[in-house]
């Protein structure tokens, strides 16, 4: 092997890509070069400084002030962007439905509510709306999914149980649909508070060629 | 009144995320100072990646290996970052020898005399060939990885990182800064 050879190939030697018997003929010619073996550690001397290069570490807490305002920036964008559907649905988008105040447990079908319709395999954000007059707290939600519809985010869970505020007004729920069928079914809604339960079932139809458009449900009358 | 929002994947959702992304994030860190030379814009990048990935993090669920993809969404952030500071068109960053205003230094970095030299020397490197030697032999990346990230084969990559070395050993030689040179001249 020749010097020129030789520097061709030191960057390689040095990364650890040589095949054994090229890493022995470089070897030997090192051994008795010292031109080729000096090139060799200044080229090693650089890799070694570059890894060495400083840096200015971040602000202390940085990693998790990051993250929580990733975090709030959505919620801020979130709210916005739920505030103006509210526009269009005024506008003649929404599908109006569900709950009014608090009377004594009932279950109903509301005359507001229009059936889901959804295109199989393909995810569509539905959104319920609660209307209620005043703020309650430790509102316990529960709901069921027909058979054959997923929420896109969680396949396979059927069941979404938690605890929230409901406020005044209008309080918004988005559920991110997706059928894996043709099926027809309804999506039940249960909302406990104070010991009294309100449901509320909301037709739900999955064809493989879906119409469905008007996906944003709410109530307009107190039930 | 604005309405309020129930969101019951929400804590859930954020925990997730927390959890996939917050061992990541002193490492983009790092990246991002190797890429911008200062704390501040380097704190700024990453900011504006974790945005950015909040509103995606579903996705990031579906995703196995989380650290290339991370370094290239970070590096694709960083580009765009440059290309609007630069308002350079996008074809020039992949030119050799393209010179490009890097973000301003405002770093507290204590580099000694070596150090200083070598950072002028990247920073006079085509955006490729500094990117290459920043992921590569700054910060450990390895090709199969870089492939990933700049979506380039391994061949490539590794012939570029070749002509990228000698590029900047040739401008260390200009300030006849070559760490074991400078030895070999006061041995001499």
């Amino acid at each position: 092997m020749h010097c020129t050879e030789i520097r061709n190939l030191l960057d390689d030697y040095l990364d650890d890509l040589l095949d054994p018997s090229r890493r022995e003929r470089l070897q030997a010619h090192l051994d008795a070069c010292t031109d080729c073996r000096e090139e060799l550690n200044r080229r090693r001397d650089l890799q070694h400084r570059l890894r060495k290069l400083p840096i200015d570490g971040p602000a202390p807490g940085f990693a998790a002030r990051a993250v929580h305002q990733a975090r709030q920036k959505h919620r801020q964008r979130t709210r916005g962007f739920l505030t103006g559907f509210g526009t269009a649905a005024a506008a003649g988008l929404a599908l109006w439905a569900a709950v009014g105040f608090w009377q004594p447990a009932e279950e109903r079908q509301s005359p507001h509510i229009r059936a889901i319709t959804l295109e199989v395999q393909a995810p569509r954000d539905i959104r319920l709306a609660f209307n209620v007059p005043e703020q309650y707290e430790q509102v316990r939600f529960r709901l069921e999914l027909p058979p054959g519809v997923n929420l896109a985010n969680r396949p396979g869970q059927r069941e979404i149980v938690w605890q929230d505020r409901l406020e005044p007004g209008r309080n918004l729920l988005t559920l991110p649909l997706v059928a894996e069928r043709d099926t027809e079914g309804e999506l039940v809604a249960r909302i406990e508070v104070q010991g009294i339960e309100k449901i509320f079932r909301i037709p739900v139809r999955a064809v493989s060629r879906g119409d469905g458009q008007a996906l944003f449900i709410e109530t307009r009358t107190p039930v | 009144m604005a309405a309020k929002t129930l969101l019951p994947f929400r804590r859930r959702d954020a925990d997730d995320f927390e959890q996939r992304i917050g061992p990541h994030v002193d490492g983009l860190y790092r990246l991002a100072f190797r890429f911008t030379g200062n704390r501040h814009d380097a704190e700024d990048l990453v900011q504006e990646l974790l945005t950015r990935l909040y509103d995606r993090r579903r996705q990031l669920r579906e995703i196995s290996d989380l650290r290339p993809w991370l370094a290239r969404s970070l590096y694709n952030l960083y580009i765009d970052t440059l290309r609007s500071h630069n308002r350079t068109p996008f074809s020039q960053l992949d030119d050799d020898e393209t010179r490009l205003e890097r973000l301003p230094d405002q770093g507290h970095t204590d580099y000694d005399d070596f150090d200083r030299v070598l950072m002028q020397a990247l920073n006079r490197l085509s955006e490729t060939h500094r990117s290459l030697i920043l992921f590569h032999d700054v910060e450990g990346y390895t090709l199969p990885e870089l492939s990933q990230i700049l979506a380039q084969p391994v061949g490539t990559l590794k012939s570029r990182l070749h002509r990228a070395r000698a590029r900047l050993r040739e401008l260390l030689r200009e300030h006849d800064m070559e760490p074991f040179s400078a030895r070999r001249r006061v041995n001499g």
